[in-house]
């Protein structure tokens, strides 16, 4: 148990790194990213839509963007009682009525209390005015503004699809630094995502969530999203936010927790049932016949205790984990898939000590906290089919709901084989889904791993 | 003309006196020529004086003394009044209780089963074999519950401490039996020390396999507190038993109120809880778990799990 906590911990460390978003300013790390704001300038030349944009054919030289650093706006989430901005990150206009695209990240805390919080805009030349949350995409992590007094000038989306090795130039507003621009070469879309992004080769630091990647014509290509550190970024493919501006939508306050319901439901539905109708590779994990990256979004890490020559226990173990999962607020992430195997057995104790010493304890994969989450219900039964009397298998499903996100459960399952003194647990943990196909998933998993 | 007896405790402590009620009435007082003589400053030479009257009650009469009577509490006046057998009159720092001496005493109470089993176990070969019992027990239950390999020193290791336990908790509790009770009971003590040692590891072997088969971690708590509850409401009455003189009646009601609120203390910081702080990402369940050997029942099938587990949905809302 103690490996597996450890290896959750490393792999959840890991995974949060890729997840530091390019804005959000959070709890931890008050002093720097308390002062990132992100002020995304157009990218200067066009102030019409398409056509204009692709005028300077000389393409993005030097002295051209110039102009784009101007169309970065800095997205302030405010809260009016500490009369100080709560998060920063960076937007840009897309029509001449003043809709303006950012990240959802940056407006979670507006979409999560809209009561308690106001989205303001600041330009590069310091004006400052309030702006409306008029829709979201929690999945593709994209938001929908509408600026008060639009501007003449706006960005405008490409048509053509980007290809491997060619130049971004990402804009925003790092740590409220100023309005810098990143320049690097696309990668095409990130492997193991179950959502398309854009792997891009460039430094995006905090602050500049949510400001345009350009190609060299100009044109949005993307949205900057988030980094893994060392050049390593992402960027919200154009396409989602061209269909999200195409939709048109002005979701009412009220709603907006139901919305979020709704998106998640219908990422998961088709995410999930894949998952169900597909057959699962067969892998080899400690001469037993199981599975392991059941689909190009699951990643898998191992490892095994044996080096450590004073254990007590020997242990090989492996877990897997799906690319994706959705960051709705700084306290409640959603939608990780991840199951683990583990198969013990004993060096140096007797089988009423090794029972003792394996008992494994399970816990919440994902953020959440007393606002959204019950606590976990869980109930606990042997299953029959052991052949013989030496071994029993432990089933343990632990559910607890949303209390916001209505229909929508998180579920924690293992099952222990115990068998003299060897002893095979497997966990699999899932995030903001719905009962009917927890229950299939869980099933088939349990058949699976049996 | 009455026998009675007259039973005095003052500062020297109890002294018992038999007298004859005459016609002329009986006098109690500090005076030298008093039928019952009270040694005690605050106690007038003519203090009380008792008679009998045409129905043969007993009456009472403070003799206007200087700090007074109280007759059962209530302080006398100048008036007669009629005294029952037994109550407790106070004069100065002494009281008095006076008794029909025609009257059979109360039969010897007995004494409680408690002595009779300290009595079982009074020689030194009982406890020896008690105290070797607890060791072994003590041994077994850790055994089952260590989660590292047990050795021979770990073996000695427990029969030192549960022998230094025991004579610690002997020495301390005949300590206070002899300052209490006025005997020491060391012996019973051990005994009673030992043999509490060897109910609770087995009961907690017995719960253990109870709750591995259960499988229920609310359930198995209830269980556990339960057991253990009853445990020590026996062990505390045992050792008040030994240590005090109190009724059998009191010693339960006593050891069962004290184990309460020890309980009631321990829980009541999770009971003042406001719900967001009772909220955990963890999960709790059953944690006992034994060798497949000890699974005394079948395990259900993938279908009954399955529809258990849908009703987890059902009521997760709280």
């Amino acid at each position: 148990m103690k490996q597996k906590t450890i290896l959750s911990l490393v792999l959840s460390r890991l995974w949060q790194l890729v997840c530091i978003f390019t804005l959000v300013v959070n709890v931890f790390a008050v002093s720097s990213y308390a002062q990132d704001t992100e002020a995304q300038d157009k990218l200067a030349i066009t102030p019409s839509p398409s056509n204009s944009a692709s005028s300077p054919s000389s393409g993005l030289g030097n002295e051209t963007f110039q102009d784009y650093y101007d169309q970065v706006y800095q997205i302030r989430v405010v809260s009016p009682k500490a009369g100080s901005k709560s998060s920063i990150g960076s937007g840009f206009q897309v029509s001449s009525d003043g809709l303006i695209v950012t990240n959802y990240h940056v407006i979670s805390s507006f979409a999560q209390a809209p009561a308690n919080h106001k989205i303001e805009y600041q330009s590069h030349t310091g004006q400052k005015g309030d702006l409306e949350l008029l829709d979201f995409d929690v999945i593709n992590d994209l938001a929908i503004l509408r600026h008060s007094s639009p501007s003449s000038r706006f960005l405008s989306f490409s048509d053509t699809m980007l290809s491997k090795g060619e130049t971004v130039y990402a804009l925003g507003n790092p740590r409220d630094y100023g309005t810098s621009l990143v320049k690097g070469p696309n990668n095409g879309m990130v492997e193991h995502s179950y959502n398309e992004q854009i792997l891009f080769s460039g430094s995006l630091n905090p602050g500049m969530s949510g400001g345009p990647a350009v190609n060299a014509l100009g044109q949005v290509v993307g949205v900057n999203v988030a980094t893994a550190g060392s050049q390593l970024s992402f960027l919200v493919p154009a396409n989602n936010a061209i269909q999200l501006v195409n939709a048109g939508r002005t979701i009412p306050q009220a709603d907006y927790q139901n919305e979020i319901a709704r998106q998640i439901k219908q990422w998961q539905r088709p995410r999930i049932q894949q998952l169900l109708d597909n057959e699962w590779p067969a892998e080899q994990f400690a001469g037993l016949e199981l599975f392991g990256e059941i689909r190009k979004d699951f990643q898998c890490w191992g490892q095994t205790n044996e080096s450590n020559k004073e254990r007590d226990i020997a242990s090989v173990s492996k877990s897997c984990r799906a690319g994706n999962s959705l960051y709705l607020d700084a306290s409640l992430t959603v939608g990780e898939l991840y199951f683990s195997f583990d198969q013990s057995s004993a060096v140096t104790l007797g089988e009423l000590q090794f029972t003792s010493a394996i008992r494994p304890w399970m816990s919440a994969n994902n953020t959440s906290n007393y606002e959204h989450s019950s606590n976990y219900r869980c109930h606990v039964d042997f299953l029959q089919g052991s052949k013989n009397s030496q071994q029993f298998v432990r089933a343990t499903t632990c559910i607890r709901s949303f209390k916001k996100l209505v229909g929508l459960y998180d579920s924690l399952l293992m099952i222990e084989r115990i068998d003299g003194l060897q002893q095979f647990v497997t966990h699999l943990s899932v995030s903001a889904i719905e009962a009917d196909q927890i229950s299939l998933l869980n099933r088939k998993f349990i058949e699976r791993s049996l | 003309m009455r026998n009675l007896i007259v039973e005095i405790t003052g500062k020297e402590g109890l002294r018992i006196e038999r007298v004859k009620l005459n016609p002329n009435g009986l006098s109690i007082g500090r005076a030298w020529n008093s039928d019952v003589i009270i040694q005690d400053r605050f106690v007038d030479p003519d203090h009380l004086r008792l008679s009998v009257n045409h129905e043969q009650q007993i009456l009472i009469d403070d003799v206007s003394s200087t700090n007074g009577s109280r007759l059962a509490g209530k302080a006398l006046n100048g008036n007669s009044q009629a005294y029952r057998f037994g109550e407790i009159l106070s004069i100065g720092d002494t009281r008095i209780k006076v008794f029909d001496a025609d009257t059979a005493v109360a039969p010897a109470a007995l004494r409680s089963q408690w002595f009779l089993l300290a009595e079982r176990f009074s020689s030194m070969r009982a406890l020896f074999i008690l105290t070797v019992l607890a060791v072994i027990t003590q041994a077994a239950q850790e055994y089952s519950s260590s989660i590292e390999p047990m050795k021979l020193e770990s073996l000695v290791l427990v029969a030192f401490s549960i022998v230094l336990l025991l004579l610690i908790w002997s020495l301390v509790l005949g300590f206070v039996a002899k300052l209490i009770r006025g005997e020491s009971n060391i012996k019973a003590l051990w005994a009673l020390g030992s043999l509490a040692t060897v109910v609770l590891n087995l009961a907690s072997i017995i719960l253990l396999v109870v709750r591995f088969n259960l499988q229920d971690a609310s359930l198995g708590g209830t269980l556990s507190i339960l057991v253990f509850g009853v445990f020590l409401v026996w062990l505390m009455a045992g050792v008040f038993s030994y240590a005090t003189h109190i009724q059998n009646r009191t010693k339960w009601l006593s050891s069962f109120l004290i184990v309460v609120s020890l309980y009631a203390i321990a829980k009541s910081d999770e009971y003042l809880k406001e719900p967001h702080q009772k909220w955990t990402s963890s999960t709790d369940t059953e944690q006992a778990t034994l060798p497949p050997a000890f699974l005394l029942r079948h395990g259900v099938s993938l279908d009954e799990y399955q529809l258990a587990t849908d009703s987890l949905f059902n009521d997760s809302a709280d």
